[in-house]
């Protein structure tokens, strides 16, 4: 899969601020679904995955389950936070 | 609150973050943990609103929950506590010479061993800490005895005792006496008696003999917990006392600062420490960890041009890396420079490998692009993570930028090219306008690109007197070419330019151009001695800065004529604003005067005469009484008071008032008497130029103001004096304040000031009164007395204004070469001419300026130009020399440019952003050797 512009300026800098949809994966759609459950921003998501002990499956099973994100998008954002995790961490 | 809570949790997920939102309380992702909290502060916002009514019933309901909270608390660093007690036990039983001396007492792993006394104590408090939950568990474990073994030096001279402790605690207070110690628990005494005493167990640490190889990697080194002497040696080559920064300053404080711009304190911190930017190994300090910047990414990133430059300035600057390497040679300094800056620059970052002007791109920040693309040492195309160059990244992040934007960007990526001006330096061959030249092309081949025509030693040499740029190469090449041959319509006006004005023609062109196409543009100016564009605000500080040192001088000079007492005056000038030096001066003035001016001044000593003995026990000094009137005759007290200290002598004594009520025996500051003298010698004269020195001319206006009142109110309170002549300082600011509202009136004033001296009795108050009346009415109203002598005001400068304007055009001049207008005068106008200069601001100049201009421009031409020789002089002196320089000691980075404290202002370029010659053509010999160097492998 080629990374994507968003999964490349989310990775190559701090989190910071950034809001939710920054993340990888997630637009404006599911991003309004998570802000509603109290993640709007991206680093109560990374909260969440790391909570999840960094666990990939299980965080996209918890997307798609919770806020019914497709597929594609709970592996991008998946992907985005372990490669953010990887390189920051 | 019982029911409340059981209701909430009877709810869902979803019902209970509605609920939550509906109280006003933020919500943030319910999960199985979170939960609990969010219905406990859920029901503490429900019961505040349901309000008073159930008080009785919250506080148990409270109460009840505050037992649950604080026994499951409770329960938890209970189990924590067991938890740390288990590892505890486990530890000492299993491995029962657990080293405890890793890292205590020794040095923090980064830096040095500097600090390692600092560094030690958090690293006890660590273990103190840890000691202390150890004591907290039931006292099960056997009993641990902790030796300390000095350093090996001290057991081959050791003495009597044996550093063996059963409490950590004392053990580690040991440690700390014993400088360079390290202890270790064991579970019998005996073994830590012989550790104790350097007898088994005891080797030197292996990196010990690595030290030597790498006295830079003392971070290793420390981390095995011994900390010999011979660090103490390693440290002296790294000998300042600085220590390195903690972690927290560095992100706290410096990425703040650099965040936001905040120069001041950067700098600060910087220059307090020059650790904050330069780590270990010379490496760039990382001020984000995890990602990995150093304060370039965070300066490029938050859009912070004037960090960057002040970064890239301060590094550059010997006399930073002097602070950090005192005992390093030049040439070393120079080389640790090239190699940190070359860091600074093109270092990438751990997350996107971006190199701050990958940053810069990135986030469309022009004026940080346009810094780091004038540095000749970043490297232009350096390729990301994702294989992108910064060209490639252009306003990635920032997508609203306009086009226009992005395409300048993508200009200044191109290269940055100068055009510049060749002359030879005598001016016997035509000047030659050369090939476009860029700082970082030159390492092709650096001769081709200064000296063009340097075929043989016949020929003359060529300097640079001029360049238009930065600029991208097409632009450039399209300058040279509009420059050689301009635009038809005006080729006429330009070719006759350049033809009449062999000296400065060419450059008038460039300048013309230059400025209608946007370009920067500078040029070299001997008199100042360096490349400026005259008609910038840096110029015009410059030229202001020149011409009142030009008169400060010139009137100096004059004193020399004079007479013997010059030369009294003369010696202390330097020294200026000493009073000793100052009282001398006055008498010497006084006395001046009355050998000059007999006539004048014996009218004026009558007059003085009369008024002492009306108050005969006062003072022998009518500027005295000035004393009671307002704040401001604080600065007339004080002259007097010098003036009596200084007459002794009873008939210097009386010129001394006379001059006083003259206003021409302030002695405070050397100026001031300067321009009394000056002043005298226009009454004299009448052929000194006077120069406006505001400063000082307003002082004694203001001074002799004072001296009105005074002389009316007649009050003497000589008692006052001593402790009045300390407020002298601040007396000299107000001055100063008022200064700025009148400094231009005064100086229109000063000059007519001589025709109305040499009239006797009241023209003489007049004249010194008519500046103060205007401004001063406040202060002058605050005496009792005062009316009379202000109508007397009123109504002289009413007169005055008539007298003053036939005068004031006359009255003598100052030229940038003397007193004698010049061609360079005439250049330098036609330099800013288009500038407006703001009278406030530069009030030398426009005076200077005015002067100019009343000469037709006829006049003008026919100015002599400054002989050649004079100029060579002043060429060969002058410190920044385009040619002089080249194979020289390269100017930019002599010594002699910057002082820490003010090295913005030390640099002969301006400081101002993006402005032109930083590493442009004039500073080619940086340049050539900067690249001169880079051509070889970087020493590591």
């Amino acid at each position: 899969m080629p990374q994507s512009q968003k999964f490349k300026d989310f990775v190559s800098e701090p989190m910071g601020n950034k809001t939710v949809t920054e993340v990888d994966g997630i637009d404006e759609n599911l991003g309004s679904k998570l802000a509603a459950e109290g993640f709007d921003k991206a680093y109560i998501l990374l909260g969440h995955f790391l909570l999840l002990k960094k666990d990939a499956l299980i965080f996209q099973q918890w997307l798609k389950g919770t806020f019914g994100a497709s597929s594609r998008q709970a592996l991008q954002c998946a992907t985005c936070l372990t490669e953010w995790c990887y390189t920051i961490l | 609150m019982d029911s409340i809570l059981s209701r909430l949790k009877q709810l869902t997920h979803d019902e209970l973050r509605e609920e939550i939102v509906k109280a006003g309380l933020k919500c943030g992702p319910i999960t199985s943990t979170t939960r609990s909290i969010f219905e406990k502060k859920l029901a503490q916002a429900l019961l505040e609103q349901q309000g008073a009514l159930e008080e009785k019933g919250s506080a148990l309901s409270e109460e009840s929950a505050g037992n649950i909270s604080s026994d499951s608390s409770q329960a938890e660093t209970r189990k924590a506590l067991k938890t740390t007690a288990v590892n505890h036990n486990s530890h000492g039983s299993i491995s029962e010479e657990v080293d405890f001396g890793y890292c205590v007492g020794l040095n923090p792993p980064e830096e040095d061993a500097v600090i390692h006394r600092n560094g030690s104590a958090p690293v006890c408090g660590a273990v103190h800490a840890h000691s202390q939950i150890s004591a907290q568990t039931p006292s099960r474990d056997p009993p641990l005895y902790y030796g300390v073994c000095p350093v090996y030096d001290d057991i081959l001279a050791r003495n009597e005792r044996v550093h063996v402790y059963e409490d950590k605690k004392e053990a580690l207070q040991a440690v700390k006496m014993i400088k360079g110690s390290r202890f270790k628990a064991f579970s019998n005494r005996e073994d830590a008696e012989k550790f104790a005493k350097g007898i088994c167990d005891y080797f030197p640490s292996p990196s010990k003999s690595s030290l030597c190889l790498s006295p830079v990697k003392i971070g290793s080194f420390n981390r095995d917990g011994l900390c010999s002497p011979d660090t103490e040696t390693a440290n002296k080559e790294r000998a300042n006392s600085y220590k390195s920064p903690r972690t927290q300053d560095l992100t706290a404080k410096l990425r703040k600062a650099v965040e936001k711009g905040d120069i001041a304190t950067f700098s600060e911190l910087i220059w307090s420490n020059p650790r904050y930017l330069i780590g270990s190994g010379d490496n760039p300090t990382v001020v984000h960890e995890g990602c990995r910047y150093n304060v370039m990414h965070v300066a490029a990133k938050e859009n912070q041009p004037g960090i960057c430059q002040l970064l890239l300035d301060t590094l550059e600057n010997p006399e930073f890396m002097r602070l950090m390497y005192p005992d390093d040679n030049d040439l070393m300094l120079k080389k640790r420079i090239r190699y940190i800056v070359d860091l600074y620059l093109n270092t990438p970052d751990k997350m996107g490998f971006d190199t701050p002007l990958h940053f810069a791109c990135k986030f469309g920040n022009l004026d940080v692009v346009n810094v780091l693309t004038s540095h000749p040492a970043i490297v232009k195309n350096p390729r990301n993570k994702y294989d992108q160059t910064p060209a490639e990244v252009v306003c990635e992040r920032s997508k609203n930028k306009s086009a226009e934007l992005k395409e300048k960007l993508r200009e200044y990526l191109q290269g940055r090219y100068y055009v510049p001006l060749l002359r030879a330096d005598d001016n016997s061959s035509a000047p030659v306008i050369g090939v476009p030249w860029s700082p970082d092309q030159t390492d092709d081949s650096p001769q081709t690109t200064l000296p063009t025509y340097t075929g043989s030693p016949k020929d003359p040499v060529l300097s640079i007197r001029a360049f238009a740029g930065p600029m991208s190469p097409s632009k450039a090449e399209e300058f040279r070419r509009l420059w050689k041959t301009p635009p038809r319509e005006r080729a006429g006006f330009f070719h006759n330019v350049r033809k009449s004005d062999l000296e400065r023609g060419v450059e008038r062109v460039g300048r013309e151009l230059a400025h209608e196409l946007g370009f920067p543009w500078v040029e070299y100016w001997e008199f100042l001695g360096c490349f400026v564009d005259l008609s910038s605000q840096e110029g015009l500080r410059k030229l202001e800065e020149y011409l009142s040192h030009q008169e400060m001088s010139e009137k100096a000079q004059q004193e020399t004529g004079e007479n013997e007492t010059c030369n009294r005056y003369k010696a202390p000038h330097p020294s200026g604003k000493s009073k000793k030096c100052c009282n001398s001066i006055s008498v010497g003035a006084f006395l001046d005067e009355d050998d000059d001016d007999m006539s004048l001044e014996e009218i004026k000593n009558r007059q003085n005469a009369a008024r002492n003995n009306s108050q005969p026990i006062a003072s022998k000094e009518p500027s005295i009484d000035a004393l009671g009137d307002s704040e401001c005759d604080i600065l007339s007290m004080e002259h007097a008071v010098n003036i009596i200290e200084t007459s002794d002598h009873p008939r210097q004594y009386e010129k001394a008032v006379s001059s006083s009520k003259n206003g021409f025996c302030n002695p405070v500051a050397s100026e001031r008497i300067i321009s009394d003298r000056k002043h005298l010698h226009d009454g004299e004269e009448c052929l000194v130029s006077p120069v406006s020195n505001l400063m000082p001319e307003f002082e004694r206006l203001s001074f002799q103001e004072q001296e009105v009142a005074g002389e009316s109110n007649k009050i003497t309170e000589k008692n006052e004096n001593a402790g009045i002549l300390a407020e002298g300082t601040s007396q000299v600011r107000i001055a100063k304040d008022q200064l700025d509202k009148t400094c231009f009136a005064v100086s229109l004033a000063n000059s007519p000031e001589p025709s109305v001296t040499g009239k006797p009795g009241e023209t003489k108050l007049r004249t010194e009164n008519k500046i103060p009346s205007e401004m001063e009415r406040p202060s002058v109203e605050s005496g009792i007395q005062t009316n009379e002598a202000r109508q007397c005001q009123e109504s002289s400068s009413q007169k005055f204004l008539l007298m003053t304007s036939p005068t004031n055009d006359n009255s003598k001049k100052l030229f940038l070469l003397g007193e004698q207008p010049s061609k360079l005068d005439s250049d330098v106008l036609a330099a800013i001419e288009a500038a407006e200069i703001d009278p406030q601001k530069y009030p030398v100049v426009y005076k200077w300026k005015h002067a100019v201009e009343s000469y037709s421009s006829s006049d003008r031409q026919s100015w002599p130009s400054p002989a050649l020789k004079g100029r060579f002089k002043s060429q060969t002196t002058a410190a920044g020399l385009p040619n002089a320089s080249v194979y020289s000691s390269p100017g930019r980075n002599s010594p002699v440019m910057g002082s820490p404290g003010k090295y913005s202002n030390a640099a002969s370029f301006s400081p101002d952003l993006g402005s032109p010659g930083r590493y442009s053509p004039a500073c080619v010999n940086h340049a050539l050797l900067k690249l001169r160097y880079f051509s070889e492998p970087p020493a590591h």
